[in-house]
């Protein structure tokens, strides 16, 4: 057989010179499907029964030869067989020393995965660890434990008689409780430093906690103890950490999130949504319970009455970025998955896409860009980890909430091809503007006239009713533009910059050395401190 | 007089012109007139509609010139307002209309009388109009407070605060809305109930819709707007419908509906009919029913009672059916001759366990069988009456003199009779507009009281308008999008929804906006949809439908689409789509009937619409968005191309997700991912409606878990064991849940495991029943407890809330994966193995409890049963007569029975220390 893989691929390197990527752009996607069509045809031609084997092979060489799309120059989305009639959810994914990969489902099964790596993945074979477990959101493996977040405790399970699947399934916490409202979620996190393992928890439906802990975060200690620390959670979708161990969650659009928001879980702060703060009593080492805020009210003008208050570090802007964002990983592969290193990946459900976000520390909260990264995915992505190739593991679920993907789950697996695209690496806040750098060299004359970019701002209503429409639009002007000397970076001088505001930038005219634009060009700043 | 007349005072001083304010505070104090509020936010209070929402053209005739588009508004029709109204909101009134009611439109048309000559013209006129009454008198209502509460709910809910302001202390404060003032002087409870249920009938302008209440809604919500007469006049008056005797009969059964009357009744009050809904549980309980029954035709009548279990009718001192006793449901019948007239009736029923109804019919002279009409049975009832009520002895010659004042004085310019009755002519005519455009004099557009016009209350601004718009007469019509505009801000859409910007409730009124119950769609899910581009959306058939027939496609928004009438609406679809229609964008040559593409692409298969989407009786596989069966029935086709590629650009705040955004498919595996025929193909499905197969996905079918050769473990909601129960099927066919909460054994069960589909479907919301047969809950709560005394309660609560240290420690797996349970207290350790065990007879649970007690631990215990236990020897017991447990305890353990609050409880002594073994056989 691999004679024969082989022979076929000679055949699709043959066809690849007959077109090559640079065409005119629009008709780009049509003339590579025409080609990839008649590619597939003429190698096929002889060959009367085609395997599955051979048929993955030949579909993963099209697309790395006739890339769909532009961001699948950069980054593949490998979607990974699962077993056949199975409900196979991923609610989190951990990657295992032995190079199997661990999933846990929404509907508490964990699967150990041999052959993920696959390129293409079409060996990849599935193992039933442990079932019946209660929805499970979050995985970690530490020595011979599985970790698992389940509704309504943290449990550890292991292997003791070596077959294969769990036997023995420690309670390790459960100390907060569930009331049987399907909104009653956990989502838990890797380790951090301190080995222990934090937990957010979806509040009792939008508006209220009806039991102990909902609309909280709380950690696990390795000994098992559960310590409150933070409240003000409402609907979490995802939990993970900075480069620097720091955590981070993000919160769906609702009541008191305008839209989804990324924010830091600094313990003893508090995230935002008052429908929880009712067990600040049970919260002894949270101290006093903070004033609500006032609904209908900003962000930046209840901060300095709750100092307490949180602010988000990225508002995701509510369908231009997503609708729902999910699952958080940081890029700590130091180069493996490209340029974006120390740099975070946020999932959104609905819209199957992955995000790329940029944060700095400013005045001692975060804040920072949200770029669009790489959509496409198969299904409403949630969980997303990092392997130790550096490529990320992205699960689907469109179960309850539809996706764009619009497969009920799916596995998958984001590689990057080794191509860098032209790109903004990264956006920070200046005294008097912002500074862009990019991932390639720029074309010094486009970048640098004002009228290569556009800048507007807006915000949301903080309020206890569900969501809110973008308010108190303004325009920010940009007054100046300099160049960085080297010469992949500039500074916007910015006048009508807002504090508690998107700054929304488009940079549609800028290039790079070589020509070509921007591969996304834009990015939404959330703007709540500005550096002295 | 306004504040830039003050200024004129040349020289003035702010003390003197603040004195003059005061002198003259009745005029500047005057309320503006109260139009639609939507014209308010139309930015039009002030505009040339005045001319019509004041339909000044009922005295002055309006010439070609002033021939703009208007809509015409009419005053209430007042055939029945005898009726309606007392006389005494009447008198009060006409002596002071703005006074009484501020912002009326009404203008006082007694301006030039002395106080004495007043005071008599009202009082005939009120005469004329006590004379006109209703032809049939509403039958009176009796007074429930569940209707007060009821109606509050609903006045703030179904959407009377759009356009009044909230009656209640519970929510935010609003402002601004159109006046509700002396309501509990003004009508009767039944008057303004059949007002709620249809107000074009009085009020033909459709100011005020309907919100297609039913009669019970329209019920609630007048006795809750007349709460107040609760507190004043009530009388005892015959009433439709029943009284009621409600008992409950805890543990003992019944065996004849007689014994309810050695009972006492443990709540009493009156129904429609013979309705057991208002029971507070379902064993147990029973009935009687009492009141009269109205025979309108004398003959012979069949009376029939189909109950369960029994019941028995009496008529008078006669037992027509008796199907007195314990059993299913069956019907009986009985027959008795009556005479027309009201006979005493009574219907007692009681129900010890298992199904329940009691249904009662009845067939006679021109009835056919049927249930009892609410209206023919009647018992004497507490009555709300109009606070200050006196009845007015018509006299005639008042009456008289009142009608043709009501000719001279040009009331019936404005108001007709309606109801069947001639109109009085007016023989009151102004100036036409055009002469009054000639003009200086101010006429019923002055501020003053006292010219001898009619006097309006209006506000300069008003006044101001009014008198521009007749001398500066449009030269043409409004453009189709202002009349559209006018129409809107007219009949107070803007109330609740937005158009082009304009419109929607304020931030108060915004709270009063709620989903039926809470469904996950945001806003999309309380408030009303935009009319942005409407008439380019929906198809004119449909449009009428919304607005002349109660169609609806949001059935889970509180918040109703009013109806506005015929007269106000009916030409308003196709006017709505003359302006806001766009050109057709369908690409040439789509067309298809590729209907099996288009059930995919609906499916969980294709794009997965269904997951937010119902299907027609289908609910989709989540939230309860729009029925996907009826939009084409409901939606322009072109409309619905472009709606589906970039959703955000017609409902800013959708949660629909853009499938094809950038006109880029992002599913390719059907029909190549080309847009335009994908959404062809949908549309060609959709268009189908529920007559084609139903989209993939949507029919759930049972996923029943079945444990083959090995236990399986399902942790979920499960009924019966709680949040956090542990669910176990064993392939023996015997399950059970274990509760993690309480760290015991919840209950038992033989048969079919558990059905997961509730939890693997949609959002998995709700706790799930088991699947088999012979369900039995165990003893349930915590398992072990110290107790300091041998009869100190058991301790209530769950691990944690009991507060005894208890520990959820999780459970180890056998080969069989049968799990083991492990808990501590303190430093107490627990190990609980239930497994299945092949009795002589049947299949039952062996469970292996070891309690190891390192330190020393006195008066630990641990429960085994509660409720009527039987000692049968030999370690066996009987629980409640089912269960039967068997017990070898080691260690020196002891088992003892104990009576607590009524009850029995089987308990073992566990030895302080070391470790006590018990097995514990369950058969049940």
């Amino acid at each position: 057989m691999k004679t024969l893989v082989r022979s076929l691929l000679a055949l699709i390197l043959l066809s690849q010179v007959l077109v090559s990527a640079d065409e005119a752009p629009e008709k780009l996607k049509y003339v590579l499907k025409e080609t990839r069509d008649a590619t597939r045809t003429a190698t096929l031609k002889n060959h009367l029964t085609v395997s599955k084997e051979i048929t993955a092979l030949l579909e993963y060489q099209l697309d790395t030869d006739f890339p769909r799309t532009k961001e699948d120059e950069y980054y593949r989305i490998l979607t990974l067989p699962l077993p056949e009639g199975i409900q196979y959810e991923p609610g989190g994914i951990e990657p295992l020393k032995n190079g199997k990969v661990a999933v846990c489902t929404r509907l508490g099964d964990i699967w150990v995965i041999d052959g993920a790596y696959g390129k293409p993945p079409y060996s990849a074979k599935h193992t039933l660890y442990a079932s019946g477990l209660h929805e499970t959101l979050g995985i970690v493996s530490k020595d011979e434990w599985i970790y698992v977040v389940q509704r309504g405790e943290l449990t550890r399970i292991k292997d003791e008689d070596g077959d294969g699947t769990g036997d023995l399934f420690e309670t390790i916490s459960d100390g907060w409780e569930i009331n049987g409202d399907y909104h009653e979620y956990a989502f838990s996190s890797k380790f951090d430093k301190n080995g222990d393992i934090w937990i957010v928890l979806c509040l009792t439906g939008s508006f209220s906690s009806n039991v102990l802990f909902r609309g909280w975060c709380v950690r696990v200690t390795p000994e098992g103890e559960c310590i409150p620390t933070t409240s003000g959670v409402r609907s979490p979708g995802g939990i993970g950490q900075n480069h620097l161990g720091e955590m981070f969650f993000t919160d769906n659009q609702g009541p008191w999130n305008g839209t989804s928001i990324l924010r830091e879980l600094r313990p003893g702060y508090f995230m935002g949504h008052p429908g929880g703060n009712k067990w600040y009593d049970q919260a002894p080492n949270m101290g006093p319970r903070p004033q609500d805020p006032k609904s209908g009210s900003r962000w930046h003008i209840e901060k300095p009455k709750i100092p307490k208050l949180m602010t988000p570090a990225i508002f995701f802007p509510y369908n231009k970025m997503g609708k729902s964002a999910s699952g958080i990983v940081t890029d700590k592969s130091n180069g493996k998955f490209g340029p974006f290193k120390n740099q975070m990946f946020v999932c959104d459900q609905t819209h199957s896409t992955v995000m790329r976000v940029v944060l700095e520390k400013v005045n001692g909260y975060y804040q920072g860009a949200c770029i669009p990264f790489r959509k496409g995915f198969k299904s409403g992505n949630v969980p997303i980890v990092q392997a130790p190739d550096g490529s990320f593991f992205v699960g689907g679920t469109s179960r309850g909430w539809g996706s764009v993907g619009g497969r009920p789950y799916a596995l998958e697996r984001l590689v990057w091809t080794g191509k860098v695209p032209f790109e903004v690496h990264e956006m920070k806040v200046t005294k008097d503007g912002f500074k862009l750098t990019f991932t390639q060299p720029i074309d010094k004359e486009a970048a640098g006239k004002v009228d290569s970019y556009t800048l507007k701002t807006y915000t949301y209503v903080y309020q206890s009713n569900y969501g809110s429409p973008e308010v108190d639009h303004s325009t920010a002007t940009i007054t100046g533009v300099e160049v960085g000397e080297d010469g992949k970076s500039v500074t916007l001088k910015v006048d009508g910059r807002k504090v508690g505001h998107i700054h929304e930038l488009h940079a549609p005219g800028v290039r790079s050395n070589k020509g070509a634009p921007l591969l996304h060009d834009m990015a939404y700043y959330t703007l709540f401190h500005i550096p002295q | 007089m306004n504040w830039n007349d003050c200024a004129r005072f040349g020289r003035f001083s702010w003390f003197g012109c603040l004195a003059l304010c005061w002198l003259l505070g009745g005029y500047l104090s005057a309320e503006p007139a109260v139009t639609a509020p939507s014209l308010k936010k139309a930015g039009l209070e002030n505009s040339d509609l005045l001319l019509n929402e004041l339909n000044c053209v009922a005295c002055h005739a309006a010439d070609s010139k002033y021939g703009f588009q208007s809509i015409e508004k009419k005053a209430p029709l007042l055939g029945e307002v005898g009726s309606r109204i007392t006389p005494q909101y009447l008198r009060s009134f006409l002596m002071n209309p703005h006074k009484v009611k501020p912002g009326t439109l009404m203008p006082d048309l007694l301006t030039e009388l002395s106080p004495d000559q007043k005071k008599e013209t009202v009082e005939d006129l009120v005469h004329f109009l006590s004379s006109l009454k209703r032809k049939q008198k509403l039958p009176a209502l009796e007074a429930d407070m569940a209707y007060i509460i009821q109606g509050e709910k609903l006045f703030h809910s179904v959407g009377c605060v759009a356009c009044h302001d909230a009656q209640s202390e519970k929510g935010e404060k609003t402002s601004g809305g159109v006046p509700i003032v002396g309501l509990a002087e003004k009508m009767s409870v039944e008057y303004l109930s059949d007002f709620l249920m249809n107000p074009t009938r009085i009020r033909p302008s459709g100011r005020m819709p309907s919100l297609n209440l039913t009669k019970q809604e329209a019920d609630a919500i007048a006795q809750y707007l007349l709460r107040k007469q609760s507190e004043g006049e009530t009388k005892r008056m015959v009433v439709s419908g029943v009284k009621y005797k409600y008992y409950e009969f805890g543990g003992k059964n019944l065996n004849s509906v007689k014994q309810l009357f050695d009972m006492t009744p443990v709540a009493t009050g009156s129904a429609k009919s013979f309705d057991i809904s208002k029971r507070k549980r379902n064993d147990h309980f029973g009935f009687v029913f009492s009141g009269l029954i109205r025979i309108e035709k004398s003959g012979k009548y069949r009376f029939f009672t189909d109950s369960d279990d029994g019941s028995i009718l009496w008529i008078g001192d006669r037992e027509v059916v008796n199907n007195d006793g314990v059993h299913g449901g069956r019907e009986h019948k009985g027959i008795i001759d009556l005479q027309a007239g009201d006979h005493p009736i009574k219907v007692a029923y009681f129900e010890n366990a298992g199904g329940e109804h009691v249904h009662v019919r009845y067939e006679g002279p021109a009835i056919s069988k049927r249930p009892i009409p609410s209206d023919k049975l009647l018992h004497i009832g507490l009555v709300m009456r109009p606070l200050g009520f006196k009845e007015l002895k018509i006299d005639s010659q008042r009456a008289e003199r009142g009608k043709s004042h009501f000719a001279k004085l040009g009331c019936a310019s404005c108001h007709s009779m309606g109801h069947g009755l001639k109109d009085i002519s007016s023989q009151v005519k102004g100036p036409s507009l055009a002469v009054l455009a000639g003009t200086t004099a101010e006429g019923c557009l002055s501020s003053k009281t006292d010219t001898g016009f009619p006097h309006y209350s209006l506000s300069n601004a008003q006044r101001a308008a009014l008198k521009n718009v007749i001398k500066n007469p449009r030269k043409k019509a409004p453009s189709e999008k202002e009349l559209v505009k006018r129409r809107l801000a007219a009949l107070n859409c803007f109330q609740c929804h937005d158009r082009d910007g304009i419109g929607g409730p304020d931030m108060k009124r915004n709270t009063y906006f709620h989903p039926m119950v809470e469904v996950d769609l945001g806003d999309e899910g309380r408030i009303p949809p935009t009319l942005t581009g409407v008439g380019d959306k929906l198809k004119p058939a449909w449009f009428n439908r919304v607005l002349l027939r109660k169609g609806t496609a949001r059935p889970y928004m509180a918040t109703r689409m009013p109806q506005f009438g015929e007269a106000s609406v009916g030409d308003f679809a196709e006017a709505i789509a003359k302006v806001d229609v766009q050109k057709e964008t369908i690409p040439e040559g789509i067309t298809s009937e590729l209907n099996k593409d288009g059930r995919q692409l609906v499916g969980t298969k294709g794009m997965s619409c269904v997951t937010c989407h119902t299907y027609g009786q289908y609910k989709s596989l989540g939230i309860p968005a729009v029925d996907l069966a009826t939009t084409a029935k409901r939606l322009r086709k072109d409309w619905f191309f472009r709606y589906v590629q970039n959703p955000q650009q017609y409902k800013p705040e959708t949660r629909m997700p853009a499938f094809w955004e950038d006109g880029e498919s992002s599913l390719e595996t059907i029909l190549d991912g080309n847009t335009p025929k994908q959404i062809d193909a949908i549309w060609s499905y959709l268009a189908k409606g529920e007559s084609s197969r139903i989209p993939h996905g949507l029919v759930r079918i049972g996923q029943q878990l079945v444990p083959d050769d090995h236990a399986l473990i399902y942790r979920h909601f499960i009924e019966g064991a709680g949040s956090r129960a542990i669910g176990v099927g064993y392939p023996e066919e015997v399950n059970l849940a274990w509760d993690a909460n309480s760290l015991n054994i919840a209950m038992v069960w033989r048969g079919g495991f558990i059905d997961a589909q509730k939890h693997r479907s949609g959002r998995g919301a709700g706790f799930q029943n088991p699947a088999g047969k012979d369900i039995l809950k165990l003893v349930g709560g915590v398992p072990l407890a110290i107790l300091s005394s041998p009869d100190q309660k058991w301790p209530d609560g769950t691990a944690k809330t009991s507060r005894m240290g208890l520990r959820m420690r999780g459970y180890r797996l056998n080969k069989k994966r049968e799990p083991t349970f492990m808990y501590t207290m303190g430093d107490i350790k627990v190990t609980d193995f239930p497994a299945p065990y092949e009795s002589d007879v049947s299949t039952v649970f062996k469970r292996q409890l070891s309690i190891t007690v390192p330190k020393k631990t006195e008066n630990l215990h641990f429960r085994l049963a509660r409720g009527a236990i039987e000692d049968l020897g030999q370690g066996k017991y009987r629980v409640d007569g089912k269960l039967v447990l068997n017990l070898k305890i080691s260690n020196g353990g002891k088992a003892w029975i104990r009576d607590q609050g009524g009850s029995k409880e089987l308990l073992v002594s566990v030895a302080s220390t070391g470790e006590t073994q018990i097995e514990e056989t369950i058969d049940w």
